[in-house]
């Protein structure tokens, strides 16, 4: 199995083979771009995502290198975040910070399905709490004025629930 | 150094001057000068300025990643070709400064100058800036000075600056920009003289290593001071302007200076903006409501993505109904009343508070009607009187309501007379409701909204969480944003009108003049299935998750599992002609009431019909609604029965409308506040009080009948055979 080595923020270098590698887009175009061989010796060089990171990355992509491709985002379904598999659920079980710290580096390195699970899982923790649960959750500066909350509440009040 | 600086008058350089000289400082330092400068400045911005940088540096980042490897064959080239337009830059660059000085040189006081200023003798400079005073106008002649051109350059270097040349010597015998060509040393040592006079000879001298490791000090002292007295977005801009002028290492060592400070305080504010409005699209409408009161940018995001949602739903919709849509020529207008409008309810009481007489005169009709128990009624006039007095302030609306023609949907008339009980032998209404009562207790009519898009009546409505689903004669299934009040779907397949629908969340149920279920999918809406066997309209259905139970013309119910996939496991011929409404308690009872003037209850496991309602006033009943133990039922002849469901008896019944009443719907308060609302096919909607029988308002708008009526989450919903929709915004 050909591999490509990545190499994080602080120099660590990781081989992965490339079919796993191959599930960040990112990597994927560069490779295609550059026209990287595989015998290439040189690591490609991911500045945004650090040892720890990308480590966690990497064990993702190998778990789900025989998933499928996402589908596209159909925009008619309404999004589930209920089908989080056990894996990926127990995989996730990490600290806020390690959480959007993978978030940030699926991003960049444009992971689909990482993506759409993580940020599944902020949603999760969003679900079903008032602002000020929210705010405490995530360590969040309340930085509205007391009119301004007024205003909030109002204009949201039409579409209320009952 | 430090000496020469109490002697100068206090320096009142612009930040942007500051900032120039620094650049140019910065571009021609040795990388790990560069970097002392940069994690310096890095640590003293603010973490939330440096989180908007990753964004800036990205396509730099890129550039540094990609670049190199582009051209990795033509490495040896483009490093000499590098080297010279480096070395053309700092020509250019070098030649300004050298300009820069000669003209503060020669008098012309230069409140622009800095460090450079200060390394000039500190006598004449004293003297100088004593004796010339024309600042303003030479500052403005320096700026404007013409940079020099390249021909000019070499001259000029080799007349003026030995030093220069030294530099220019250093950097291209040793292949590198690491050298410092260090203004201040330059300046403190060359002459007037010597600068203007072709005389001068040619001398090549490096640089001395410790000087300049001493300027550097002093040049970070210098931007030091400066720095304590920005503002953060200064100390921004200035990254900013320094990350361009880097090179890959020193970029790296940034970005891991960045993630150094980042990971001590790295939380969901760090995320970008498309992140977050990708975490958000799996909240629905009651999270984002909290999300926007959590701060100012998340407020901002969700309203965006409020916009989003919006703006895929119309995308979807237009794209694939789009044509059909445009063809039928069908229009949707939202119409929002005018805020006057908006507060009828209030404007009433404001108008009530000064009727002491009618409210009299009505207590005293309604104490008539309870002790005579007679079919007497309040006199004409008195009741002229009354309707004269109440309608006072909605006149203007009347007037209003002419200019914006059919577009008014909101219209209310208060009534407050107690209907009288055909029912004689209960009795068992005995409260009144007293005006005052009533007054400011109404349940509010917020807004109304008409929807328009089917293109013959609408014959059903029901209210989901985002949305408002329609049933047409026309064949269509119709669904409705009810946030934007905006179309955004449209299901075909029915061979015959859409007689009712039902949603249980998962799947939405619609039933048909063709005598068929389709069973459609909740959020894909895709058909399921077909359900026959009904040998006439399907004209109800209720539906518990588990089973659902469907009521036909053809008299019977017929009763679908879900867990067999909705196999029909019973049919009970319950009805001798149709049945019109049916009322499912989500567990073992159904109540059905049909066109043959009865209304049964029965359990659907064993099929026993437990009770039989009806009374002689009774006629073929078109509607139902059930409160607890009290069945609400609408006749053909506009008359609504309520009857007791334990003892089935009738406990009352009033002459609601002129025709048939077909929808009863109900929304709950407390005490006398719990109304119920009729739907009538003579064309409005009445509004009673359930514990009194009165009716408090009439609601009109719709040209034609309505077909149906439903209240849920605070809306009211109105379908009628115009075509249209109205919803209404009820707050109690």
């Amino acid at each position: 199995m050909p591999s490509i080595k990545l190499s994080s923020s602080d120099g660590e270098v990781f081989s992965v083979e490339v079919e796993i590698a191959k599930q960040s887009n990112t990597i994927k175009t560069m490779l295609e771009d550059l026209g990287m061989d595989e015998e290439d010796d040189e690591a490609v060089p991911l500045p945004n995502v650090n040892a720890a990171i990308l480590k966690r990355v990497i064990q993702w992509c190998t778990y789900h290198k025989d998933d499928p491709p996402p589908p596209e985002d159909d925009e008619n379904k309404e999004k589930r975040t209920d089908d989080i598999s056990s894996w990926d659920a127990d995989f996730l079980k990490v600290d806020q910070g390690t959480l959007f710290e993978l978030i940030l580096a699926a991003n960049y390195l444009d992971i689909k399905g990482l993506l759409d699970v993580t940020c599944k899982t902020v949603a999760n923790m969003i679900k079903g709490k008032s602002p000020e649960e929210i705010r405490k959750t995530f360590n969040i500066k309340n930085d509205f004025t007391q009119a301004e909350e007024d205003q909030v509440r109002r204009e949201n009040e039409w579409c209320e629930e009952k | 150094m430090t000496t020469i600086l109490k002697y100068l008058p206090p320096l009142q350089l612009t930040h942007e001057q500051v900032r120039k000289k620094i650049l140019e400082w910065f571009s021609i330092w040795p990388n790990w000068q560069k970097e002392i400068v940069l994690s310096e400045l890095t640590t003293r911005c603010q973490i939330e300025q440096l989180q908007s940088l990753t964004t800036s540096i990205e396509p730099l980042l890129h550039q540094i990643e990609t670049i190199p490897k582009l051209t990795y064959h033509k490495k040896e080239k483009k490093e000499t070709t590098d080297k010279t337009a480096i070395f053309n830059k700092f020509c250019q660059d070098f030649s300004k400064s050298i300009l820069k000085d000669t003209l503060q040189y020669f008098g012309k006081e230069e409140k622009t100058s800095d460090t450079e200023s200060k390394n000039i003798d500190k006598v004449d400079f004293i003297k100088k800036s004593k004796t010339l005073q024309w600042t303003y106008k030479n500052r403005k002649s320096f700026e404007s000075f013409p940079s020099p051109s390249k021909d000019f350059l070499p001259e000029r270097s080799k007349r003026g600056s030995w030093k220069a040349e030294k530099l220019f010597v250093k950097s291209l015998t040793e292949n590198t920009l690491d050298f410092q060509p260090k203004l201040i040393a330059a300046q403190s040592l060359y002459k007037p003289s010597k600068f203007w006079s072709n005389n001068s000879k040619e001398r090549l001298i490096k640089a001395d290593e410790k000087k300049l490791h001493k300027h550097f000090k002093e040049q970070v002292e210098q931007i030091r001071l400066w720095m304590n007295t920005w503002s953060q977005s200064e100390l921004l801009s200035l990254l900013v302007d320094l990350l361009k002028v880097c090179c890959k290492n020193e970029l790296i060592l940034f970005m891991r200076c960045l993630m150094e400070r980042f990971r001590e305080k790295i939380d969901i504010d760090w995320l970008p903006d498309d992140i977050l409005l990708n975490i958000f699209k799996y909240l629905d409408t009651d999270d984002l409501r909290n999300c926007s009161l959590v701060c100012r940018r998340w407020k901002l995001l969700s309203e965006q993505n409020k916009g989003l949602w919006k703006e895929v739903r119309e995308d979807s919709f237009s794209k694939l109904w789009g044509n059909v849509y445009q063809l039928s020529g069908a229009k949707v207008r939202i119409i929002e009343k005018p805020k006057s409008r908006r507060k009828t309810a209030r404007s009433d009481t404001v108008s009530i508070g000064g009727l002491s007489k009618p409210q009299s005169r009505m207590s005293r009709a309604s104490s008539k009607f309870r002790s005579g128990g007679e079919n007497e009624d309040l006199s004409w006039e008195e009741r002229e009187d009354l309707k004269d007095v109440q309608c006072k302030p909605l006149r203007t609306w009347h007037k209003k309501e002419k200019e914006s023609e059919d577009d008014s949907a909101l219209d209310i008339h208060l009534h407050l007379m107690q209907s009288k009980n055909l029912a004689q032998n209960s009795g068992s209404v005995t409260q009144v409701l007293k005006l005052e009562e009533v007054i400011g207790k109404l349940p509010n009519v917020d807004k109304a909204y008409k929807l328009q898009g089917h293109m013959d009546s609408v014959n059903c409505v029901e209210i989901d969480k985002k949305r408002i689903l329609t049933g047409s004669a026309d064949r269509s299934i119709r669904m409705w944003d009810s946030r934007q009040m905006k179309p955004f779907y449209k299901l075909y397949g029915h061979k015959g009108g859409v007689r009712c629908i039902v949603t249980d969340g998962e799947e939405i149920f619609t039933g048909s003049w063709d005598a068929s279920i389709m069973i459609w999918h909740g959020i894909n809406l895709t058909l399921l299935k077909i359900l026959t066997g009904h040998t006439g309209v399907v004209s109800t259905m209720s539906s518990n998750g588990k089973l659902l139970i469907s009521g036909s013309h053809d008299g019977t119910v017929r009763i679908w599992e879900r867990a067999s996939d909705f196999e029909c496991i019973k049919v009970l011929p319950l009805h001798q002609s149709h049945i019109n409404a049916l009322f499912f308690d989500k567990t073992k009872l159904i109540v059905t009431a049909s066109t043959d003037k009865t209304l049964k209850l029965t359990n659907i496991h064993s099929g026993q019909v437990i009770k039989v309602f009806e009374h002689k006033l009774v006629d073929s009943l078109t509607s139902l609604k059930v409160i607890n133990y009290l069945a609400l039922c609408g006749d053909v002849k506009g008359k609504v029965a309520a009857f007791n469901i334990c003892n089935g008896r009738l406990e009352a019944l009033i002459k609601a409308h002129s025709s048939q009443i077909t929808a009863i719907d109900y929304l709950k308060g407390t005490g006398t506040r719990s109304f119920f609302y009729t739907a009538s096919s003579d064309g409005c909607v009445k509004e009673y009080s359930l514990a009194t029988l009165t009716c408090t308002r009439v609601l009109h708008g719709h040209r034609a009948g309505l077909k149906d009526l439903k209240i849920k989450s605070g809306k009211m919903v109105t379908a009628s055979d115009d075509g249209t929709l109205r919803v209404w915004f009820i707050n109690i």
